[in-house]
């Protein structure tokens, strides 16, 4: 999810920069969730001091702040933390794979979500709960804590996570006579559509409403409704044999996306475009858009620049109910070559602890725009009045805090990830060339549960 | 009096000789084929670990599987479209430019730069030019034709674009050749045929193209080489195979198979596969010149 990174224009300007030594200070020493390693008074045996190495494919605004936070861990740790920037999240894979197939892979590598069973599966990973020791999973955000986690372990260090949002031209909205949607967003299939529609005839705008067509703008609807994507509890309970396609709420997703496009109420983004579907905002060709939270500063900034107002809201859902959302972004994993000595352990251990820790993680949300994954961040941004100058950053937040742990909301366990998705995507793509919808699902789940057979 | 053309006394020399070159063609060409031939016997899980050895499993899924057989069917038509329009078009405009009298080298160079560029940057350009919502082309044919172009929905009309694409990007290599082979011909047979009356399109098609066959058959090898494995960079920067998969060709396939799936035991297989079909059609292909080419 390439699309989250490079669309982002830091908070950093808005925020106001944090000295790094101000950061430094707000640990402090009462850092007591690091492991024993932190102890500074003894030079040997345990607390000797270890280098960790670091891959990870965050560049640009996204990895200096990054860089920042690296840099102030390890002015107030024994350990050092070396990272770099390894391309886009597949190379850091790749480059990962080679490195750990040679014996000598970095300690922490971060990961996108759809490659954490692959990881496992592999063979080349440890869970990160075993590197890090006892973890305290309450303290975390529940949309967070279990999409990472399979059979209890923690594979993956949530860091970078966001989830999808919609975005409103109040200009737009205000021309269209609709009502203000900072009051009243619409959150299902059936309001959206009305608005889109709506935007269409009353104002010049070409259409109502775009979004990007990517799986992960798929799986949030089937999260949304509760339904699971893959059959065996989405792979949680072996590995899956099918999709769930052949639902009900299956035929409404595709059926109403199909009917937007119809109707000219849905901008067509092209596949896999959320880069396009920003600029269409931005250009004010769409009066509603939804696309990751992890771009609200970009578009916020945009717009300000282009002269109209904006504001963000749920996602949109096929029905009332909402059961939870699914992430993205990447994750920190461990490589199980990496850790020579128990000092490593103990280096990677300290370094995620307090990446997660709450005062780092409250600046980590207000730079970049990354969900909090520490519950008592959320303490010290509502101490601050963050959500209430910043109201644009409170649905992603909430979505992720209010989700449900239930299979439907957990990470998809399946291999091969990347191809599934693709055939998922493919569905799309035959609806709108004219497929009727029952016949693109059947074929797109005949496609996909053969790959799923040959995989077993 | 010795024999002046023995340089050489002894036969050691041969091996010695030849040894940079077959070194070269093992260490690049031999061992990774036979790397791919092991590989395609494997089928490996999770990012290309823990390979296991399946047989011939590869080969039997790829031939039952509708999408392989739908990427076949795309190949062949972008292969013949592309090989004989490149032709065609090629020759036609390297016969303008062979005739025209004045500036010839501007209409040369004009029809040469599309090769020089790199594909990924034809393809980037290309792209632009017939983009459905901004693209200048695109845009001029919707107005002059209220035709609706929408190719990054329509599989047939995303087909149509990457093989102008690829023709277009193709087609100065091919006017190099024709213009080469145009100039050697004699300017006494194009004199006599003119005192005889002979019209511009009989003159090229009776006079000129039996003279060109030898380029013509290397044209033909390789533009089909072209259009099997150089237009990867084509597709992958203008559909990246879709929508609906209709500019799958074989080789864009292979790539995601290979290197977005890790599955390297398909892709292996699939190298294969590419390596047979491409060898018969040019074994067919110069078979069938050695029959109707004239060498000199």
């Amino acid at each position: 999810m390439r699309h989250e990174v490079s669309t982002r224009r830091t908070v950093l300007k808005s925020a106001g920069a944090v000295s790094a030594l101000g950061l430094a200070g707000c640990i402090g020493d009462d850092d007591d969730d690091g492991t024993d390693s932190g102890d500074d008074d003894d030079g040997n045996g345990n607390g000797d001091s270890a280098t960790v190495e670091f891959w990870h494919p965050l560049g640009g605004d996204v990895g200096e702040i990054l860089d920042e936070f690296v840099t102030d861990f390890n002015d107030q740790s024994d350990h050092t933390v070396e990272h770099s920037q390894q391309g886009n999240y597949n190379e850091v894979l790749d480059a990962t794979m080679s490195a750990a197939n040679a014996g000598d892979p970095p300690h922490i590598a971060m990961i996108g979500p759809g490659m954490l069973y692959g990881a496992k599966e592999s063979g080349l990973f440890t869970p990160v709960s075993e590197i890090v020791g006892d973890v305290d999973y309450d303290q975390f955000a529940s949309g967070l804590v279990n999409f990472f986690q399979i059979e209890d372990e923690f594979w993956a260090w949530p860091l970078n996570n966001s989830t999808t949002i919609n975005y409103y031209n109040l200009d737009i909205y205000e021309e269209a006579g609709l009502p203000d949607p900072r009051d009243d967003p619409p959150t299902t299939f059936e309001e959206v559509g009305d608005h889109a529609a709506t935007i269409v005839e009353e104002t010049d705008v070409s259409n109502g409403i775009s979004f990007n067509h990517h799986q992960w703008f798929t799986r949030q609807w089937f999260a949304l409704g509760g339904q699971t994507l893959f059959n065996n509890e989405n792979g949680h309970e072996g590995h899956p044999t099918e999709i769930n396609l052949d639902n009900d709420l299956a035929t409404e997703i595709w059926s109403w996306w199909g009917d937007l496009y119809d109707e000219g109420s849905y901008l067509y983004p092209g596949r896999r475009d959320g880069q396009a579907v920003n600029q269409a905002f931005i250009s004010q060709e769409v009066g509603i858009i939804a696309s990751s939270s992890a771009s609200i500063a970009g578009l916020f900034e945009g717009a300000e620049d282009a002269g109209f107002e904006i504001a963000s809201g749920p996602y949109l859902a096929p029905q009332e109910e909402r059961v939870g959302q699914v992430l993205g972004g990447g994750a920190l994993a461990t490589p199980s070559d990496g850790y020579e000595s128990d000092a490593h352990r103990a280096a990677a251990a300290e370094f995620l602890q307090w990446m997660s820790s709450p005062e780092i993680q409250a600046e980590w949300h207000k730079q970049t725009g990354y969900i909090p994954m520490h519950v008592d961040a959320l303490d010290l941004l509502e101490e601050e009045n963050w959500f209430e100058e910043r109201p644009e950053f409170s649905p992603a937040v909430d979505a992720m805090f209010e989700s449900e742990d239930v299979p439907a909301t957990r990470n998809p366990m399946v291999d091969p990830f990347g191809e599934t998705m693709d055939l998922l995507d493919d569905v799309f793509e035959f609806v709108i060339d004219g497929t009727p919808v029952d016949e693109a699902l059947a074929n797109g789940k005949e496609d996909i549960d053969s790959v799923l057979g040959q995989y077993s | 009096m010795s024999d002046r053309r023995a340089v050489f006394t002894t036969k050691w020399h041969i091996p010695l000789l030849l040894a940079p070159t077959v070194a070269a063609l093992f260490a690049f060409q031999y061992v990774p084929a036979i790397q791919a031939l092991r590989l395609s016997f494997f089928r490996a899980r999770a990012f290309g670990q823990n390979p296991e050895f399946v047989g011939l499993d590869n080969y039997i899924h790829l031939f039952t599987s509708a999408a392989y057989h739908n990427s076949l069917t795309v190949t062949v038509i972008f292969t013949l479209a592309v090989v004989g329009m490149t032709m065609l078009v090629g020759l036609w405009v390297s016969f303008m430019i062979y005739r025209v009298s004045s500036n010839k080298t501007v209409y040369m160079i004009a029809a040469i730069w599309p090769y020089a560029l790199p594909p990924a940057v034809a393809g980037a350009i290309l792209m632009f030019l017939f983009h459905p919502q901004v693209g200048v082309v695109s845009v001029n044919i919707e107005n002059l034709t209220h035709l609706n172009i929408n190719w990054q929905v329509k599989g047939r009309q995303a087909l149509i674009v990457v093989i102008i694409a690829s023709i277009w990007k193709g087609l100065g290599f091919n006017v190099i050749f024709f213009l080469a082979a145009l100039n050697k011909i004699p300017r006494s047979l194009t004199e006599a045929s003119k005192l005889d009356g002979v019209g511009d399109l009989n003159l090229l098609r009776k006079v000129y193209l039996p003279l060109m066959t030898p380029t013509l058959v290397f044209l033909l090898v390789m533009n089909t080489i072209y259009a099997f494995f150089s237009t990867f960079a084509i597709i992958d920067i203008m559909t990246r195979g879709g929508p609906t998969n209709s500019t799958n060709i074989l080789i864009y396939n292979l790539y995601v198979d290979s290197f977005q799936y890790y599955n390297l035991g398909s892709g292996s297989a699939q190298s294969i596969i590419l390596f047979f079909i491409v060898a018969a059609l040019m074994i067919v292909q110069l078979r069938v010149s050695d029959r109707y080419g004239h060498y000199g």
